[in-house]
């Protein structure tokens, strides 16, 4: 028996008032592949996140997750869908007033039928995987932006969800921190196998994703290439300076230095 | 004929009015829903109870100790006042204890309590949802299979209105306790003559009304600032914008309210 499609968008119209994000984009994303989600900033990429998981409903057009589609949802099915499905925010979202461990328990205490001492030993698995076993009594404002953000990994696949979706997982970590991010991100995606959705502004760390790669431009622009080599030899405009703007400005860093 | 034209300055004077009435309109209509929302979730499983114990212990006792020392000078002002013009009008302030302590039963106990939940409560509600918005943490709740009506507003909305209703009654006995010591002090009258009057002047009607009025304000004031806090924009600027509207409305809708219930209450007497 085949399995349902876990991502699929079909013609969707995205509009905040006057202005429009998305037009008639359609995508789908197959069970355990992993797409890397590029454009410039403000092209709507974080939406396209917000719309796969149901927290941001489409203008028109359908969103379908496991063959459900959220439009056909009850509040309370829809809620219940959303939480098999893991995310990692932009600003990490981290429960400010609730320690490490007590943001990776809480998911757990609400969603799991696990005993306390199972939830606090799962956290600490958790924790450890993303390497902050030793913040686990610290406040998420008392660790550094890497740690936030692994933190937020460990909320997200606290329930171990099927669907990942990272919000710009690398935004504001130096290259060596991103890196080891985005590792552990593809560790825990093979661990979980995963889908996963990325979005990010860095052309090498989406290299390092995925095959797949999908670039939003515009809401009439959104190119999509599935392999390295159609996306790095591709003749778009936009595109190529996308892809040789950082090399552009290494290289301009290295003559002026 | 003249023809009907409209010149620019007309324009200039009208429009601004046209956009400010169809925004309040609009925010009338978002304020409904949230309120039908929240209601909604009065009667919606899960019950957050540690969430509720939190709450109120940052309403009822955090606030315990502000409250009750400005009410108590409150108390003291309202029965100065009262002796001072009584004695200009009528050379006889034998009446003050007896008026000053309804006017503290009926009045002055809820409503004080409740402008000083406003700015300590409201302020604080606002200013954390707004924050909670502004980072995503409403987006992670949701994404938790979360309604964070249910889990952030309804603790909020119970906690508030059972800690108001405790704060009342302790502000009321505080500033009668602290009336009759200024009457037996300043105005020579001993608190047997205090209590006697008071037990002339108040019914127990009163003092259900009084807590009944603390009910309705702890009802508003996580209502006014938990749909400011949902609604603000993202950003610090936003933060700020939405906890002083939220401090302004409670306020207000506190005066308001405060008079309608004042005046169905004459009903009742």
């Amino acid at each position: 028996m085949s399995q349902a499609t876990p991502i699929e968008m079909k013609s969707l119209f995205l509009r905040f008032g006057d202005n429009e994000v998305l037009r008639d984009f359609s995508m789908r994303v197959g069970e355990g592949e992993a797409l890397a989600i590029l454009g410039p900033s403000g092209s709507g990429k974080s939406s396209l996140l917000k719309l796969c998981s149901g927290l941001l409903l489409p203008s028109s057009g359908e969103v379908c997750v496991n063959g459900a589609s959220w439009d056909a949802l009850q509040p309370a099915e829809l809620a219940e869908r959303r939480t098999r499905m893991g995310m990692l925010f932009q600003k990490n979202a981290l429960f400010d007033s609730m320690t490490c461990i007590d943001n990776v328990a809480f998911p757990l205490r609400l969603r799991s039928k696990l005993t306390e001492s199972e939830v606090i030993q799962k956290s600490e698995n958790y924790l450890e995987r993303v390497g902050l076993a030793h913040a686990r009594d610290l406040m998420p404002s008392e660790i550094s932006g890497g740690m936030q953000k692994r933190l937020g990994i460990a909320r997200a696949l606290a329930l171990d969800p099927k669907i990942v979706l990272y919000d710009d997982p690398t935004a504001g970590l130096d290259p060596i921190t991103s890196r080891k991010i985005v590792d552990l991100i593809l560790e825990l995606k093979t661990r979980n196998q995963a889908t996963i959705l990325v979005v990010t502004n860095d052309v090498q760390r989406a290299l390092q994703i995925s095959k797949k790669i999908l670039i939003v431009f515009s809401p009439t622009k959104i190119l999509e290439f599935g392999s390295h080599e159609e996306f790095l030899g591709s003749n778009d405009e936009d595109v190529r300076q996308f892809i040789l703007s950082p090399l552009e400005s290494q290289a301009k860093r290295n003559l002026d230095a | 004929m003249k023809s009907a034209s409209v010149n620019s300055s007309e324009i200039r004077l009208i429009s601004p009015l046209g956009r400010l009435t169809l925004s309040t309109l609009r925010q009338g209509q978002n304020f409904l829903d949230f309120f039908a929302e929240t209601m909604a979730s009065l009667i919606k499983p899960p019950f957050f109870f540690h969430e509720f114990i939190k709450q109120l212990h940052f309403i009822a006792n955090e606030s315990l100790f502000i409250i009750l020392i400005s009410v108590c000078f409150a108390a003291m002002v309202t029965l100065l006042e009262s002796s001072f013009h009584m004695k200009l009008v009528i050379q006889n302030d034998s009446l003050v204890p007896g008026f000053a302590a309804l006017l503290i039963i009926r009045e002055l106990g809820a409503v004080v309590t409740a402008l000083l939940l406003v700015s300590r409560v409201g302020a604080g509600i606002a200013a954390e949802i707004s924050t909670m918005k502004t980072t995503e943490q409403i987006d992670a709740f949701r994404m938790l299979g979360l309604d964070p009506i249910v889990f952030l507003v309804k603790p909020r909305l119970l906690a508030s209105v059972f800690g108001t209703v405790l704060l009342v009654g302790a502000a009321n006995v505080v500033c009668i306790f602290c009336a009759m010591m200024i009457s037996d002090s300043l105005l020579g009258q001993p608190p047997a003559q205090f209590l006697a009057a008071m037990n002339r002047f108040i019914d127990f009607q009163d003092l259900l009304f009084s807590l009944v009025k603390g009910a309705c304000f702890g009802f508003v004031i996580p209502i006014v600032a938990c749909y400011f806090g949902f609604g603000c924009k993202d950003s610090s600027e936003g933060v700020g914008q939405a906890t002083t509207t939220s401090v302004v409305a409670a306020s207000i809708a506190i005066i308001f309210l405060d008079f309608i219930l004042s005046y169905i209450f004459t009903y009742f007497y």
